[in-house]
């Protein structure tokens, strides 16, 4: 490809403006019992694309909020229906159980199309091609038949939802084209399993040494032991997503259009994990807006692209509709789509 | 009439050309694109305005899916001229203005407060009537199935003495004059998992263990005041307002707050923990005061209840005030608590026994 040179992707978004806009939402989502909350989270979503851009270019979210008030209350209904029809008999439970799982993989499929239809950059708006057969598949099937390989295939089956994932984006009439290497999903797993390992070796050592010198000094019961925990997760999560956006980013591209590339560390996303929680904690919550800012810029500023020259002259076909209705239903059933890039 | 400069894409199409447009006072815009060759006129009502994000461009959007983005130096002045006819001006001002912000700082945590506390039991309590009973009754019958089955033995009690608390009981069901006192039911059993026992089913079902009733004086009217409380229980619908209180707490919250991260969740399940445990606590405390006014009508001393809750926990536990910590993580009010609200309105009818 014959491409430009790499850039870092930018992002406007700032803390406080984007916290009295939070603030204003919910308060308004609040006064109107709920309604608002559709135009709450399109106005946040437009704030977070908008800020975001490439070339002087920003991202845009067109979703209208109407959809998105009309597919909650559906979700809605459907979700008090299905907590009622299930406390009546656990039988009824399970076969509710039973169809929401059948009806996941359509679910995600809708969701993520949703989404990426309702986003644009340069307008041209995003597509999502994926198959519900192929959903199945890779969100349902394939989790199940790793539970008999004791796990041991679960990378094996996470690339394989990243692949689906990715290579059935379009952006306009350009496709993504993901090459993943499963060896790398294996390194990263076994990294983090290290990581849990090595904690409940160390933890597990001092206590069982406390224990038989009968002195305990980890007191104050098991609620101590969030703080080690919470800490070990974070640098396991922030391990695992720098390791797992870096092999994205170097082997997804867009065809003739785009190639990636990104200069996240291991460290400075542990460092941003962990400002973030105690931020988080030490404000109630209040710092929310801002930790989702923070968030943002690492990542944009961390993710490089490089484009060739057709991308200024690209022209795309209509997309076919599709209602905003699989994504709520997909958040009200907390089905994790696991539709975003990242 | 102001002069704006900025790049606009033809319908679907990535190519940013330079166009200009000229916004008349009236709302009407003319826009030139030398290079696409477009020299047009829309009227305000042929196209549309895209929404004022902080620190953000307004759009314009044609009806051909055409869209025209303002260079930045123009933005200011757009938005200016843009001020009559925006549609989104409330929001704005609210993401805007320090006036706004105050006011939502000061209002935001009571309102919440507000609706968490009265709005959802109240909702809750509204939406519950519109349960049809046969509902509940299904759940409350699959649910007894399942613990007889799995919890629930035989009682050892003798009849005499069964009948003797059934027949008081009913007889006070008949005096407070309960609706539908015909269907409800009382079983006793014996359990090794539930020990001193009892509880509500929203079949109107109410279930006593018997190490319940043998660490308590029946004469004594202590086995009719824990039978009241759970009755209260049934009367008060609570089985299926805790439903009710969990999914709007879910859905409202879910609202509000959209999509967390996995930190945020954990931080929700906790919250929401703490919320329907706030919500089982308020409900205890009606059946509690179910029982003691229920005892009051009756012309019985609520002094009953009292003993009979000493009798069931611990010394430490009826002595002690918890922290208003702990509580949080409470499903019942502190035993304390009841003991002496119970005390109390013996008190105020000192002609009982």
């Amino acid at each position: 490809m014959n491409s430009n040179e790499l850039k870092s992707i930018v992002f406007t978004g700032k803390g406080f403006e984007y916290f009295k806009l939070c603030i204003a939402n919910l308060f308004l989502s609040v006064i109107t019992l709920g309604i608002y909350s559709a135009w709450a989270t399109v106005r946040n979503t437009q704030y977070l694309y908008g800020h975001t851009s490439a070339d002087n270019h920003a991202f845009q979210y067109h979703a209208k909020p109407i959809q998105i008030l009309i597919g909650r209350l559906i979700a809605f209904a459907l979700l008090i229906a299905y907590l009622f029809l299930s406390s009546i008999s656990p039988a009824l439970n399970l076969v509710l159980l039973l169809v929401i799982m059948i009806f996941a993989p359509f679910i995600i499929v809708r969701s993520i199309k949703f989404r990426m239809q309702m986003t644009s950059y340069r307008n041209i708006r995003f597509n999502f091609t994926g198959k519900v057969g192929d959903a199945f598949l890779v969100f349902l099937l394939y989790p199940f038949l790793s539970v008999f390989t004791l796990y041991l295939a679960f990378p094996l089956v996470l690339k394989k939802q990243k692949e689906y994932f990715f290579n059935n984006v379009h952006y306009g009439p350009k496709a993504f084209k993901a090459e993943l290497e499963t060896g790398v999903f294996y390194k990263i797993f076994a990294i983090c399993f290290a990581i849990y390992a090595g904690f409940l070796l160390i933890f597990g050592a001092i206590f069982f040494q406390q224990f038989l010198s009968g002195e305990i000094y980890i007191t104050g019961g098991l609620g101590l032991l969030y703080i080690p925990v919470i800490l070990v997760s974070v640098i396991s999560a922030a391990v695992y997503r720098a390791m797992l956006w870096k092999h994205i980013a170097q082997n997804v591209e867009v065809s003739d259009v785009a190639t990636f590339d990104t200069n996240i560390t291991v460290s400075g996303l542990t460092k941003l994990y962990v400002t973030n929680i105690l931020l988080f904690i030490f404000t109630f919550g209040i710092a929310g807006p801002w930790v989702v800012i923070r968030t943002q810029r690492y990542l944009c500023e961390h993710t490089q692209y490089a484009t060739t020259p057709e991308i200024e002259v690209l022209v795309a076909e209509k997309n076919k509709e599709s209602s905003a209705l699989g994504d709520e239903a997909a958040g009200a059933f907390d089905i994790d789509a696991g539709g975003s890039f990242i | 009439m102001i002069r704006l400069e900025g790049q606009f894409h033809l319908p679907r199409q990535s190519k940013a050309w330079y166009a200009q447009i000229r916004c008349l006072d009236d709302g009407t815009l003319l826009l030139t694109c030398p290079e696409a060759s477009i020299d047009a006129g829309y009227t305000r009502a042929e196209y549309q305005l895209g929404d004022a994000l902080p620190g953000l461009p307004i759009s314009v959007n044609f009806p051909d899916e055409s869209i025209f983005t303002p260079n930045k130096d123009d933005q200011e002045a757009f938005k200016e001229w843009a001020q009559p006819f925006r549609k989104d001006k409330i929001s704005e001002w609210f993401e805007r203005s320090l006036k706004a912000l105050i006011l939502t700082i000061v209002f935001l945590p009571l309102m919440i407060i507000g609706f968490y506390q009265w709005g959802i039991p109240a909702l809750a309590h509204n939406s519950a009537e519109l349960i049809p009973y046969t509902l509940q009754k299904q759940a409350g019958d699959e649910t007894l199935i399942i613990l007889e089955e799995a919890y629930l033995s035989e009682s050892t009690l003798a009849e005499e003495e069964k009948q003797a608390i059934e027949t008081k009981w009913r007889k006070s069901l008949a005096d407070l004059e309960i609706e539908n006192r015909d269907s409800f039911r009382l079983l006793f059993r014996q359990s090794e998992v539930f020990h001193k026992n009892a509880f509500a089913l929203p079949n109107r079902t109410i279930v006593i263990t018997d190490s319940l009733i043998r660490s308590l004086d029946q004469s004594q009217n202590e086995v009719l005041a824990i039978l009241l409380h759970e009755t209260g229980h049934v009367v008060y619908q609570h089985g299926v307002k805790k439903i009710l209180e969990s999914a709007y707490v879910t859905f409202f919250t879910t609202m509000l707050l959209g999509d967390v991260d996995a930190i945020g969740d954990i931080f929700l399940s906790v919250g929401a923990g703490v919320v329907n445990n706030a919500f089982s606590r308020d409900m205890e405390r009606e059946a509690d005061q179910f029982a003691i006014q229920g005892f009051k009508q009756l012309n019985q001393s609520p002094i009953a209840f009292a003993t009979a809750m000493e009798k069931l926990t611990n010394y430490h536990n009826s002595h002690t005030e918890t922290s208003w910590f702990e509580e949080l993580f409470h499903t019942h009010p502190n035993t304390l608590e009841r003991i002496e609200a119970a005390k109390q309105q013996a008190d105020e009818n000192p002609e009982n026994n």
